[in-house]
């Protein structure tokens, strides 16, 4: 393979790609990024860890056809200290040469025969807001289980509850998040389930695509792509507890509080958390306190609120609550109490597109 | 319920195996171990054999990426050292799996011992439904309290079950919030399926967002003959229809094609099809071609009955007294009571001693909604609204039988309901004697043993102040 490629655009390739390529223990392999030169001057890029795969195109002068694998890191590391806007690539046995008008370097490649081929396109696609549908995914991400006992529980579950919308779900048993954004002309019949991890990087590159994207589902795998990026992912089969039914219906207690009010009693009570993060929000007379007791002291912070219903007292893991204070977009929030020992629900005072529902703790 | 591809062990064959499936794959890896570089190791991780058919193995692998590597690279090679211990074995596939790998299951197991924290968790594991049907199976007849107040509905839809679409088609059962109807529409859902009938719930917001799709993507019949392929179909909380008017024309010819093949249809909504407001007449009157039925709010013994079932399926008992003490204080939905209760079984988690009656007391005193704060003109004011009358009407002296009647409601719900003493009623009806206004409540507590249609006027009224 010999290759002529602009720098800044093999650059940004690699950057974009090689997020993906870690160090695998035992498959190092997947530590490099393969390249396919095809006459006409197309030229692949791929990397995989075997969870998700990213594919890219950028175009180049190929004198040379043919494919290599090198270390995406050390290939990436070299290019971005390159200051001349183009570079030439000639593979020649078991060493990938790497010149510009000053320099030279040398990689030792890895068969590109043993890199994994990527899943093919396959299923139906639908045109997506990229832009939204990272959107959903990075306002709930954070609430899936971080464990495997229940896979479809590590997922971000995605499904279509309203015409022109998706619903994006995910929970770990303690705390459920459910954000619905906006996506015209969506018809999804059947729902995804894609692991926290991958929706995360998936999101990451939608939003960096800026573009439209095409969604493509089948059993097995969730690929987004673009003209010149395609990524795929594993997703998982399984269904997702209808928790809707969940929800609750009825509520003993309104309060709406500042948003910063709250982010900043948490700054306090955060440093005198027990192990279990234990925190304490009592409600009475239009004021909440909130208070965390550990072993070095205790710490306890008043803040106004407007409220309605009876007063009550409750503990939760702060992690929890803190954990949506950065998705809600409103100034205010409204945490809606169900009883002692029940779950509440945290939602913006207008936008009512995020809910998080909490469980309380025991004792 | 949740049950993971448990399907696809149905029909393999492995007798024809001298081995048992974990012991094969185990050998055939170690066989393979010497013929591929240690790098590839790795790619077997978490494989194992799924199932065995005549003479084709299929390995279940974790991912997309590990079927194509493994079919691409090593198929030929994984055959030819299968083949070498087993003769039979003609062809191998792999497959996606989301079966558990053995291993894994160990590696779980010592994960569910670690997580431990003290918050409650969200009950999930009861909301699996399936898939193909929304069914969840959860909700069965066996689980559904029967109290004098929800005898009528019960039979019904017991009825329906044992002679789908002939008896009561459509069954059209409404009620208040939380008063069992979704129960009772999914346990007959639940039972028809047993009955080898495909089945569908859905609720009326999903078969509208159905329909819209169908539309947008121009494919109108494809919905049709999705809905029609059902022998019964389920559809909750059809209030949500009212004014989509699209939506409902396509009930309205769904039902018709139900209707006449003598296929079960059953609806559930919050209030009697006559009240449903921006529904169409045409559809109207096809709910009414069945049964309609009300469940109404729990009775006393019901509620008790209730409690003592929802105690025993969470392993706890209580005092009798105290079960009535629970049943008396909360009369709202059934979602109240149990939410009350889940309260109350905390309590009986954290405290060491049982509960006595004193400390279920506080319990219920401290989480009962206090009673909404209105002075007596609000509340005369809200009920007359619902008469028509404005308050100067009713203080007028006058024994009509339209302005007398909701007065004499009014005082005894004032008196039953707010615990107004008499002569403070009096007052608040122009200086009228507490004689008179003791006689009203008389007439209506006497009323109420013979006129059956009186205690819905009041409970109606009573929904005023919830």
């Amino acid at each position: 393979m010999h290759i002529h490629i602009k720098t800044q655009e093999l650059r940004d390739m690699l950057e974009t790609v090689s997020r993906v390529s870690t160090k695998h223990p035992t498959l190092p392999i997947l530590q490099c990024v393969h390249l396919t030169a095809l006459e006409g001057g197309t030229i692949t890029f791929k990397a995989t860890n075997l969870e998700i795969g990213v594919e890219g195109t950028l175009s180049g002068k190929v004198e040379i056809p043919g494919a290599i694998a090198v270390p995406a890191h050390i290939l990436l590391q070299t290019i971005a200290l390159i200051t001349h806007p183009e570079v030439s690539l000639k593979e020649d046995v078991g060493t990938l040469t790497i010149t510009t008008k000053t320099s030279k370097t040398s990689i030792a490649t890895q068969p590109a025969d043993d890199f994994p081929n990527l899943p093919v396109l396959e299923g139906d696609a639908h045109t997506i807001s990229g832009k939204n549908f990272a959107y959903g995914i990075k306002t709930v991400a954070f609430a899936a289980s971080q464990n495997s006992i229940k896979p479809e529980l590590g997922c971000v579950y995605i499904y279509q509850k309203k015409e022109n919308t998706l619903t994006f779900v995910a929970t770990d048993s303690f705390r459920l998040a459910e954000k619905t954004v906006p996506m015209a002309n969506m018809v999804l019949s059947n729902h995804i389930l894609i692991p926290a991890k991958n929706a995360l990087e998936l999101a990451r590159l939608a939003e960096m695509m800026q573009a439209d994207s095409q969604l493509t589902l089948s059993e097995n795998q969730c690929v987004l792509s673009w003209d010149t990026l395609q990524v795929t992912s594993r997703s998982v089969v399984g269904s997702f507890p209808d928790y809707n039914q969940i929800m609750p219906k009825e509520f003993s207690t309104h309060a709406t509080i500042l948003v910063q009010d709250v982010m900043n009693a948490l700054r306090r009570t955060n440093v005198f958390l027990n192990k279990f993060a234990q925190l304490t929000l009592s409600l009475a007379g239009g004021a909440l306190t909130l208070s965390s007791k550990g072993d070095t002291g205790m710490t306890e912070e008043v803040v106004t609120v407007a409220q309605e219903g009876a007063d009550i007292a409750i503990s939760v893991n702060q992690k929890y609550l803190q954990d949506i204070l950065t998705y809600i977009t409103d100034d205010s929030l409204t945490v809606h109490f169900t009883g002692i020992g029940r779950p509440m629900v945290v939602e913006g005072v207008y936008d009512k597109s995020l809910r998080y529902l909490v469980m309380p703790m025991n004792r | 319920m949740y049950t993971q591809h448990g399907t696809d062990r149905e029909d393999e064959d492995v007798s024809a195996l001298s081995r048992d499936l974990v012991t094969l794959w185990d050998e055939t890896l170690q066989e393979l171990s010497t013929h591929t570089s240690p790098a590839n190791k790795a790619w077997f991780r978490d494989t194992f054999i799924t199932t065995y058919n005549t003479g084709t193995v299929t390995v279940g692998v974790p991912s997309i990426f590990v079927r194509d590597y493994l079919r691409d690279k090593f198929s030929t090679l994984i055959l030819r050292v299968l083949r070498e211990k087993e003769q039979g074995i003609r062809g191998v596939v792999f497959s996606v799996t989301h079966r558990t790998p053995p291993d894994q299951a160990k590696r779980i197991e010592r994960e569910k011992q670690r997580s431990t924290t003290p918050s409650a968790v969200i009950p999930l594991d009861e909301y699996y439904v399936d898939r193909n049907d929304n069914l969840n199976p959860k909700y069965q007849f066996d689980s559904f309290v029967v109290g004098p107040f929800n005898q009528l509905p019960h039979a019904a839809a017991k009825a329906v079950v044992e002679r789908p679409g002939v008896v009561y088609n459509p069954l059209f059962i409404y009620g208040q919030t939380g008063h069992g109807k979704t129960h009772l529409i999914q346990a007959v859902g639940n039972s028809l399926k047993k009955r080898g009938l495909k089945v569908l719930y859905v609720t009326s917001e999903r078969f509208a967002v159905d329909y819209f799709n169908a539309i947008q993507t121009g494919d109108a019949n494809k919905f049709k003959d999705k809905y029609r392929a059902y022998d019964a179909i389920i559809i909750d909380d059809v209030q949500f229809l009212s004014y989509k008017d699209k939506t409902q024309e396509e009930l309205f010819h769904l039902f018709n094609a139900f209707h006449d093949l003598n296929k079960q249809i059953v609806f559930s909504s919050d209030i009697h099809p006559a009240l449903l407001e921006g529904l169409e007449d045409r559809l109207r009157s096809r709910f009414n071609q069945g049964m309609i039925i009300d469940i109404p709010k729990p009775d006393l013994e019901s509620r008790t009955a209730i409690i003592s079932a929802k105690l025993a399926h969470r392993g706890i008992t209580l005092d009798d007294q105290i079960v009535g003490y629970i049943a008396k204080s909360i009369e709202g939905n059934i979602r109240e009571l149990e939410g009350m209760l889940n309260s109350i079984i905390i309590q009986s988690e954290v405290s060491e001693k049982p509960l006595t009656y004193e400390m279920v007391k506080g319990i219920v005193e401290v989480s009962l909604k206090p009673k909404t704060n209105l002075s007596i003109r609000d509340i005369i004011e809200k009920i007359a609204r619902l008469y028509n009358l404005s308050i100067e009407d009713l203080h007028k002296k006058t024994r009509q039988k339209e302005i007398m009647r909701p007065r004499q409601l009014i005082m005894y719900i004032l008196r039953e309901d707010f615990q107004i003493s008499f002569p403070n009623i009096g007052a608040a009806f122009g200086g009228r004697d507490h004689t008179t206004v003791i006689h009203s409540c008389e007439r209506i507590k006497e009323d109420l043993k013979n006129d059956p249609m009186l205690p819905r006027e009041l409970n109606r009224i009573r929904d005023l102040f919830r």
